[in-house]
């Protein structure tokens, strides 16, 4: 007994069985097409999730230093001052208070210590809370982190300063041990936002430690307690430092970075950002991301239109095939499906295949994220299967075409 | 019973057929001569629904079952002759018996040998026989056979002519033929010339 579906399956297999060259030609384009797209996309995404991860969850491109402020025209730029933290937090709060902008204070002794390495070392600091600025998790006061240290404990030589008439000066050390060294990033925000004075040198290298371990090293070296030296700070007392190196605002979205710098910028504050100096990229990135976008639409649909094309010549060629199933009784939507199922079989292996390798090389070449796999298999499975509806309803319209048209009747044998 | 009303056909300015008009009769045989170009073919294709005329009407039973075997080979090349005839019992949904009725067919016409040979590989009046096999395959009441005989020498013509007339019992059949057509079929005979059609 024939059933309808049995009917034309058989057909289809007896059509497939004289597929000519250029319907495996048109089915091996396809098969690189859809390769193409899916590695194009698997590789764009790639590239998409580096930027990301090098860029936009980047704490560096997240702040911002603040340095000094220029109170006019004629005036030379002041350096930034003890209570600049908490006025700039306090412009941050009224302008813009959504963005949730913290600012701490980096600190700094502006005369090298020599320690045990026999180096000498700028010791710096931040605020407590703020060790994400050096990309650590907590600062101890019993560490000193440095880029450059093999040695496991350190001494520092702590200089006692005697203020003279000509200037300052030590004749006294006082060790101060730390007990650990850990190594710090080059990467961490504060290194890469201030490599130039950051940067280990023959004269010195950056050397962190905790806050309270800064007041102590203070309050050592000046022999006065650390609030002392502040106030007398405050009052203009010279002590040869300026233990504000920067403020560092932190803004937890990327999108605010620009806005707060304009407004410290508009307070007459001199900021430096990571952010910023991608400003005249950002246009450049933004004309080669169209340019990028609309390269790779240019290939997806250059290398749609191989199979598109061979497939059309196929059933271009395929017309008096068609039209002879139709001679011998089918009907046009009969001999439509026929076609259809003589690529059905060829266009699921493909978007099968396609998807697997999606989701393989996805997680193992590319090592994409699972749903990121699953997103570019299913746009590559679409467009497979897009692909094969076009060409569906191609042939239901040559099929449908008048006998005479499709058969050109002829004294040559098909 | 197949009435045509004037028909007439136009190809660009040439007129094929001008102003037809006649009745097939059940179960009669109808022999079309006339020259090369006269619009023999074109007038089988009008019966047969492939063609529309230019004007005039073809009135046919929506009951009777047509079967057409033209002039050109319309055969697939690769595949072998019983690829053809599954086809055509797949496309006309025979259910019972068909496979037997093909062999015969094929063995009355003398192509039985070659069941398992592709079309590319069969010699011009083979394909011609196999054509003919197609359409006497499935149960039909007209039978629309453009030069059946051509490529063929007189044994196979002969074969032919007789599984015609033991197959076409009955029917009606509408022969157009430069051959001319054993007496034995009793056809009315009708000369197309200049797209008219007259009675001999």
């Amino acid at each position: 007994m024939w059933s309808d579906g049995k009917i034309l399956r058989s057909a289809a297999r007896m059509m497939r069985a004289k597929a000519p060259i250029q319907f495996r030609l048109a089915a091996a384009t396809l098969f690189v097409a859809a390769l193409t797209l899916s590695t194009m996309g698997l590789f764009a995404w790639r590239v998409v999730q580096d930027a990301k991860r090098q860029f936009v969850t980047n704490t560096a491109v997240h702040v911002i230093l603040v340095n000094s402020r220029s109170l006019g025209e004629q005036e030379l730029p002041r350096h930034v001052q003890w209570q600049d933290r908490q006025r700039i937090q306090q412009i941050l709060d009224q302008s813009l208070s959504d963005a949730g902008a913290r600012a701490w204070n980096v600190y700094q002794i502006n005369f090298g210590i020599t320690d045990s390495e026999g180096r000498a070392d700028w010791v710096e600091s931040v605020d407590p809370g703020a060790a994400s600025l050096l990309g650590l998790a907590q600062v101890r006061d019993d560490t000193a982190y440095t880029t450059s240290s093999t040695a496991s404990r350190l001494i520092l030589y702590v200089p006692v300063v005697r203020q003279t008439q000509g200037g300052y000066e030590s004749d006294q050390r006082i060790p101060m041990a730390l007990s650990r060294v850990e190594p710090i990033s080059r990467h961490a925000p504060l290194m890469t936002l201030s490599s130039a004075w950051n940067a280990d040198s023959p004269n010195g290298r950056p050397l962190f430690v905790s806050y309270d371990t800064y007041r102590n090293i203070l309050e050592r070296a000046f022999g006065q307690p650390f609030a002392g030296v502040i106030r007398a700070l405050e009052r203009g007392q010279d002590f040869g430092i300026e233990p504000v190196a920067s403020v560092a605002v932190y803004i937890p979205h990327l999108t605010d970075v620009d806005q707060v710098a304009r407004i410290l910028t508009a307070h007459h504050y001199n900021v430096a950002y990571a952010l910023g100096a991608f400003q005249q990229l950002s246009s450049t990135w933004r004309t080669a991301a169209r340019m990028a976008f609309g390269f790779i639409l240019v290939t997806v649909v250059a290398t749609y239109l191989g199979p598109w094309l061979a497939f059309r010549s196929d059933l271009r060629r395929s017309r008096k095939d068609l039209g002879i199933l139709r001679h011998f009784g089918f009907s046009a939507q009969e001999v439509a499906r026929i076609y259809h199922m003589k690529f059905r079989g060829m266009f699921l292996t493909c978007a099968g295949s396609m998807a697997l390798y999606t989701l393989v090389a996805g997680t193992f070449m590319f090592r994409l994220p699972w749903y990121a796999c699953a997103v570019l298999a299913s746009v590559s499975t679409a467009c497979v299967g897009l692909l094969s509806m076009v060409l569906a309803r191609a042939a239901r319209k040559t099929a449908a075409l008048q006998l005479p048209h499709l058969l050109r009747l002829s004294n040559e044998m098909e | 019973m197949i009435v045509l009303q004037d028909l007439r056909k136009r190809y660009g300015g040439r007129e094929i057929l001008s102003g037809i008009t006649v009745t097939l009769e059940t179960g009669r045989v109808y022999a079309i001569a006339g020259p090369s170009g006269s619009g023999k073919t074109t007038l089988l294709q009008i019966l047969a629904g492939y063609e529309h005329p230019t004007s005039g009407a073809v009135q046919v039973s929506n009951t009777l079952r047509l079967e057409y075997a033209p002039q050109d080979f319309l055969l697939f090349s690769t595949l072998t002759v019983w690829h053809h005839m599954r086809l055509k019992a797949a496309a006309r949904r025979l259910q019972e018996r068909w496979e037997e009725r093909a062999h015969r067919l094929l063995a009355d016409l003398g192509i039985a040998n070659h069941c398992r040979a592709r079309v590319g590989m069969l010699s011009g009046g083979e394909r011609r026989r196999l054509q003919l096999a197609i359409a006497l395959l499935p149960p039909s009441d007209v039978l629309l056979l453009d030069e059946p005989t051509s490529n063929l020498d007189a044994m196979a013509s002969e074969q032919v002519w007789e599984t015609l007339a033991r197959e076409g019992a009955g029917k009606t059949m509408v022969i157009c033929s430069h051959a001319p057509i054993p007496s034995q079929f009793e056809p009315v005979r009708w000369q197309l010339r200049g797209g008219v059609l007259d009675v001999e």
